[in-house]
């Protein structure tokens, strides 16, 4: 116990547990220490050129965006549709999880596919969809309905798009919280009198609470920096991310392009402190070691018809998308020539291999590395007390805030030179990868510590146990579901990452993505769609072989409903 | 469960080391190249693929837009990667070389193109010219009972209210082209009361220059202002598409190469070797069956459409690239809706 010494022990109580417990000492000034180094540096790096913009200090490039009018109403724009998203999304994830978890509607193997599917697609995927359907030239607006409709570019097309691809992210958040709450708990309302609807509004839905602001502010964030959905059909609807995107790439205005990344912090961080300060003080914990975790049926006949029709309805949806992307492999020109063909696989086979392959090597190296750290620093967080915890709690999720495009500058401003001479290789992705997806982990793991009480951990350390072997047997097994769940999602979210590595791909290291954003963005709508056909593949699989490598079932892997 | 945790904990201690010996290794073998290119991503494919075979020296390349790669390569420019920029609108070459991001270089094989396209100081040289058009779509055309434009004048016009896409200037070397080239034929003033005019016919405007003409292809825009060898590359491939070209004269561009400065000291000799190559003859082959047409005399795709027939403008990219900046930002300002806001009192 060397390093007592150098610390003033008296000063405070939490620094006692710090000292007593050197693996955590170390373990959280190495988080620290990497947090700061991939988060915090490059984001002061755009910031610094933000405000540098001519090499001496200047804010003339935030007085020129709030003072123009273009600006102004990108700034609106963005966080308009994040509000919108971010409601339906959490209501559509919210019914779609109460319906999997409590309802106990029929079908549930084929919508736990279907709300786990979105997460699973590439990016502008669903952008790619909607105008193969609903564009100008649309099978369904077009060929079937006969319209003339220009208008699915904007919000319109955007608030489709954006819901479908993030109602999942709500509904997985659901799903566990739902889970977590004791089915004994809503029978004991129920037995004691009370309604079916007044037991969902007194006992379930108070305790799914925090789960559902967690996947509202979620939702809204990745909403607001979302890059790849509006890009392809936000059409005269600017948002912040592809602005700023454009101000770098285009217009080569570094410091504006920072400029408006940094702005875009400021409604990500401050619903990060709104969260807190709701969340404050809410115990959740309701699996006190002794529950029975029975089966239930809390809900009427007639609310479980209910259920199952929505959940088919956006289930059907959704498919139809698929299958939209599937036909689109297969024929030669959507919407003018129908003759099937195998050619666009030929194409894509020799463009994209080559980038599959690596594309698929960095996302499998990253996950275990993201999820662990993820579990780390969620259980350092929820159940150990020290001086910083704040700055690590913030510093962890900080980077679900920070829009791609700010992170992909920052990364190219602060690792192109000396000392961190990153750009290029396979290590800057991977380091992306990692930061970027921490929180996911973070967030899951707090989820489901908050609801296992500490007592039982308590016991073990009572019995003599450390943290590292506390946090091993009893921890882990029980955020094992969280755990693989993180692990899965930091995966598929590697293998569908658009925004931040845009700019960090290299000639050697490219992203499927970019190649598949290539594709669509010049129309060539046929190798577009087997690219993303042949990813939705490849991760689908490769999440299949998980489950048999680990022997774990695909509901214990997402953590969803048993 | 502990096993499970354990393996892949112990997977990605060995994948990690491993994977930066992959990333360090492959730039280690001389016969290696990094290169960024703003050909069409098919095209490039076919170009670097023949350059392999021919030389056995391996390309790894990524595709960028002319503005991206600019400003890539101005980002990266401490510790540049890429060793050769290939293909993109000449002006952003230009660009680029007045940023100091590229190199000297007096290519042999230079003789091969006319003076006109190629740099006195020898930083870029021209591959091939590819000039602005409009592409329309003639099944679109048809049912708003409209005539494919045939002149700046008319394109601007009330007519073609929500029919008409292209580029964003910021980021679309072909749509700063069409920009410059209004200013050059019109003076600036009333190019950009035309540009105000053409924004009420702009339905979006894309990241990618050739995007428009994709779109109209397929019927998500009835016409599009792009490169005329990308209209006739969509026709072959059976789209319904009517090129036209402006009768006031038009703009081209000068898709050019550079070696960009202080790329990967070991690629430098090879980068060079590809240069040369590019603008030799197979090269030129190849260009030409993606339907533009080479400086160097190679026999054209049926459908082609040489620089000759056309009315081009007495274009001048060096006074294009010093002004993108600021006309660029005018742009933004007049067009995009980026009017100063209204002070209130």
């Amino acid at each position: 116990m060397e390093l007592t010494g150098s610390l003033d022990v008296k000063k405070e109580g939490r620094f006692y547990q710090l000292t007593r417990d050197p693996v955590l000492f170390i373990s959280v000034l190495l988080i620290l220490g990497l947090l700061l180094l991939f988060i915090v540096y490059p984001l002061y790096a755009a910031a610094k050129l933000s405000l540098t913009p001519g090499g001496k200090f200047s804010i003339s490039e935030y007085s020129y965006i709030f003072s123009h009018s273009g600006y102004t109403r990108t700034i609106l724009n963005s966080v308009t549709l994040g509000i919108i998203v971010a409601t339906i999304a959490t209501t559509v994830g919210f019914i779609f999880a109460y319906g999997m978890t409590k309802g106990n509607i029929p079908g549930k193997g084929f919508f736990q596919s279907m709300g786990i599917l979105p997460i699973i697609s590439p990016p502008f995927m669903f952008a790619l969809s909607v105008i193969l359907l609903f564009g100008r030239n649309g099978l369904i607006t077009a060929k079937l309905l006969h319209l003339d409709t220009g208008g699915i570019y904007g919000l319109k097309g955007l608030v489709i798009v954006q819901v479908i691809t993030m109602y999942p992210i709500a509904y997985m958040t659901l799903v566990g919280i739902l889970q977590g709450i004791d089915p004994d708990l809503e029978t004991c309302a129920m037995n004691l009198g009370a309604k079916r609807a007044r037991t969902f509004w007194t006992v379930t839905f108070p305790l799914a609470l925090p789960g559902i602001f967690a996947s509202w502010l979620l939702v809204f964030v990745g909403s607001l920096t979302d890059f790849g959905n509006p890009i392809i059909i936000g059409g005269e609807f600017d948002v912040l991310s592809v602005k700023a995107y454009l101000e770098f790439t285009g217009m080569g205005n570094l410091p504006r392009g920072a400029a408006l990344a940094i702005i875009l912090l400021v409604p990500t961080v401050a619903v990060f402190f709104i969260q807190k300060y709701i969340m404050k003080n809410k115990a959740y914990v309701t699996i006190t070691g002794k529950s029975s975790r029975r089966g239930s049926a809390s809900v009427s006949k007639a609310t479980r018809t209910g259920l199952f029709a929505f959940c088919l309805s956006v289930s059907l949806f959704v498919l139809m998308f698929y299958l939209t992307i599937i036909g689109g492999s297969f024929v030669k020109l959507w919407g003018i020539d129908w003759t099937p063909t195998l050619k666009w696989f030929a194409y894509s086979f020799d463009v994209g291999f080559t980038t599959l392959k690596n594309t698929l090597f960095l996302a499998i190296i990253q996950t275990p590395i993201t999820a662990l750290l993820g579990m780390i620093i969620a259980f350092i967080i929820v159940r150990k007390s020290f001086p910083g915890k704040g700055a690590l709690d913030f510093l962890s999720m900080l980077s679900y805030a920070i829009p791609g495009t700010a992170i992909g500058i920052g990364y190219i401003l602060a690792f192109n030179k000396a000392p961190f001479e990153l750009s290029g290789t396979a290590f800057i992705l991977i380091a992306v990868y990692v930061f970027r997806n921490v929180p996911i982990g973070v967030q899951g793991g707090i989820a489901a510590l908050k609801q296992i009480s500490p007592d039982i951990e308590e016991s073990s350390t009572n019995l003599g146990a450390n943290t590292t072997h506390t946090f091993r047997k009893i921890t882990l097994p029980l955020i094992r579901p969280s755990f693989f769940a993180g692990a899965t999602f930091a995966f598929v979210r590697a293998m569908t990452a658009i925004s931040a590595i845009i700019f960090l791909v290299s000639a050697r290291w490219n992203h499927l993505t970019v190649l598949i954003l290539a594709q669509t963005e010049i129309m060539r709508l046929g190798a577009a769609s087997v690219l993303s056909f042949v990813l939705i593949l490849v991760i689908t699989g490769f999440v299949f072989l998980i489950m048999k490598l680990t022997g774990l079932k695909q509901s214990q892997i997402f953590g969803t409903t048993n | 469960m502990k096993k499970i945790i354990v393996a892949l904990f112990l997977c990605a201690l060995v994948l990690f080391p491993a994977s930066m010996l992959f990333a360090n290794g492959g730039q280690e073998s001389a016969q290696r190249i990094t290169a960024y290119t703003t050909l069409d991503e098919e095209l490039a494919q076919k170009v670097f693929k023949a350059f392999t075979e021919e030389t056995g020296i391996q390309v790894d390349w990524v595709r960028l837009s002319t503005g991206e790669a600019v400003a890539r390569i101005e980002a990266e420019k401490e510790n540049p990667q890429a060793s050769i920029w290939f293909g993109g609108v000449g002006i952003g070459h230009i660009q680029a070389k007045d940023k100091g991001l590229t190199m000297a270089y007096d290519s042999p094989a230079a003789k091969n193109i006319p003076v006109q396209f190629r740099d006195k100081e020898h930083y870029w040289t021209g591959i091939y010219a590819g000039m602005l058009c409009f592409e329309s779509n003639t099944q679109k055309l048809e049912k708003y009972g409209l005539k494919a434009p045939q002149s700046w004048e008319e394109i601007i016009g009330p007519a073609y209210k929500g029919q008409v896409q292209m580029a964003n200037p910021g980021s679309s070397g072909t749509a700063y082209n069409a920009l410059a080239t209004l200013v050059q034929i019109f003076g600036e003033d009333k190019a950009f009361e035309m540009l105000k005019g053409l924004d009420a016919n702009i339905t979006q405007y894309t990241r990618s220059g050739s995007a428009p003409g994709k779109n109209a292809s397929i019927g998500e825009t009835t016409i599009a202002i792009g490169y005329s060898h990308d209209g006739v590359k969509l026709v072959n491939e059976g789209y319904p598409l009517k090129i036209t070209f402006p009768k006031e004269g038009t703009g081209y561009e000068v898709a050019s190469i550079s070696l960009i400065k202080n790329g990967p000291a070991d690629e430098l000799a090879a980068a060079k070797k590809l240069y040369d190559w590019g603008l030799g003859e197979t090269a030129a082959k190849i260009y030409a069956t993606k339907f533009v047409v080479p400086f160097v005399d190679v026999p054209l795709a049926k459908g082609a459409i040489s620089i000759k027939n056309i009315n081009v403008i007495d274009q001048d990219d060096v006074w294009a690239a010093k002004n993108k900046t600021r006309l660029v930002e005018k742009w933004n300002q007049v067009i995009n809706g980026e009017a100063k806001t209204v002070k209130k009192k």
